[in-house]
């Protein structure tokens, strides 16, 4: 079906179409979306997704794949054993760019008991490392990626999409959570090495249910630390540091810095360096349970 | 460009929307250029100074002790440098 007329889907708050005859995107995605809602002919989409072999000698000669959005070439071709990688980056980047209902954070989001802690971090942080060992232990997935703040409501939607590991996370996620379901491995982007695992079940049968931000954690994984490293941060120190992790801050003006401003007034916000995972997520917990309070 | 206590000026964002105080300073942000910017905590009694359809320096040091009369001379300096006030020209 994926090949033809293509296969409508929900991905948190949008319906997503995608169209491929790469069989090893087809296959990567039927695992690693099962559980994701499937769509009718009829229902409206948000984003029309193709990725698709060039009609030109890349078809043969060191094949490419292109990556369409609603008909068009928004990016450079990449090789076709990418193909996986690129379906995820490329729907990242549309949600980036065209989701304006939401303030949309570089980060990635966990919630438990109704309150999500935004983990925002700049690539090699470990926030996505972090985020798989969380959500496969008591914490529910939002996103491993973009944090979806409405400036409606100020609450963040789920997208529980697939987590992305890079390079030595890989084996180590394998280890520290070995009931996670792995799709395919992409070697050799220019990132590394990657691979993504499925949302957890829980975090799709929940995808409707949103969440109030409550801590902003801004970790920051460090091997020669011995003992885990908590800092308190002040809001309006925190505040500014999150304007380079938003996506559409600038886009949205007015909309972005009240949304901004109100997320982090009602949370509390620490940065966080750890070499253990364990360490981390026990201390991950303690935050969460002082924020109650 | 240097504060002038003989000149007077007035706020050029809207106090309600652009204007958050935090536990380490007061947050404005400039919707001409979306400037945002984490301002001392010595602005934060000024407020009611600035309030007003105009106001000079003398108006803000009034707000507080001698002692910090440079520090809030000098933020009203970045203020009007990143376009948060704007010097009224008679």
């Amino acid at each position: 079906m994926i090949k033809g007329p293509g296969i409508r889907f929900e991905i948190g708050p949008f319906n997503v179409e995608l169209k491929t005859k790469i069989p090893a995107l087809a296959n990567n995605v039927y695992q690693l979306y099962s559980h994701s809602k499937l769509l009718g002919n009829n229902d409206f989409v948000d984003f029309h997704i193709s990725l698709t072999q060039p009609n030109s000698i890349r078809r043969f000669v060191r094949p490419q794949v292109d990556f369409l959005f609603d008909q068009t070439r928004p990016f450079k071709p990449l090789a076709l054993d990418q193909a996986c990688a690129f379906f995820e980056w490329g729907l990242n980047w549309a949600i980036a760019q065209h989701a304006m209902q939401f303030l949309i954070i570089h980060c990635a989001v966990v919630e438990k008991e109704g309150r999500a802690v935004i983990l925002p971090g700049m690539p090699g942080a470990g926030k996505s490392t972090l985020c798989a060992a969380l959500s496969h232990h008591g914490w529910r997935l939002l996103s491993d990626e973009q944090a979806l703040i409405s400036l409606e409501t100020g609450l963040i939607s789920p997208l529980a999409r697939p987590i992305c590991l890079k390079n030595e996370s890989i084996d180590i996620i394998r280890g520290f959570c070995p009931d996670a379901e792995y799709g395919a491995i992409v070697r050799g982007t220019t990132k590394g090495d990657l691979a993504h695992i499925k949302a957890p079940t829980s975090a799709i049968s929940a995808i409707k249910q949103v969440a109030a931000p409550s801590l902003i954690i801004f970790p920051q994984f460090d091997n020669y630390v011995d003992n885990i490293q908590v800092d308190a941060m002040t809001r309006g120190i925190a505040l500014i540091e999150l304007i380079g992790h938003c996506f559409n801050y600038i886009t949205l003006g007015d909309s972005g810095f009240a949304t901004l401003s109100d997320t982090v007034a009602q949370s509390n916000c620490y940065q966080l360096r750890y070499r253990d995972l364990n360490q981390a997520l026990a201390t991950i917990e303690a935050l969460h349970q002082e924020a109650r309070v | 460009m240097t504060i002038k206590t003989t000149c007077s000026y007035r706020l050029a964002i809207d106090m309600q929307r652009h204007w958050r105080e935090f536990e380490d300073g007061i947050i404005l942000f400039n919707p001409e250029n979306n400037d945002t910017v984490l301002f001392n905590l010595v602005l934060a009694p000024l407020k009611g100074a600035m309030t007003a359809d105009s106001f000079n320096a003398d108006d803000c040091l009034a707000q507080a002790v001698e002692a910090q009369h440079q520090l809030i001379l000098d933020t009203l300096n970045s203020m009007e440098e990143l376009g948060f006030i704007h010097r009224i020209v008679h």
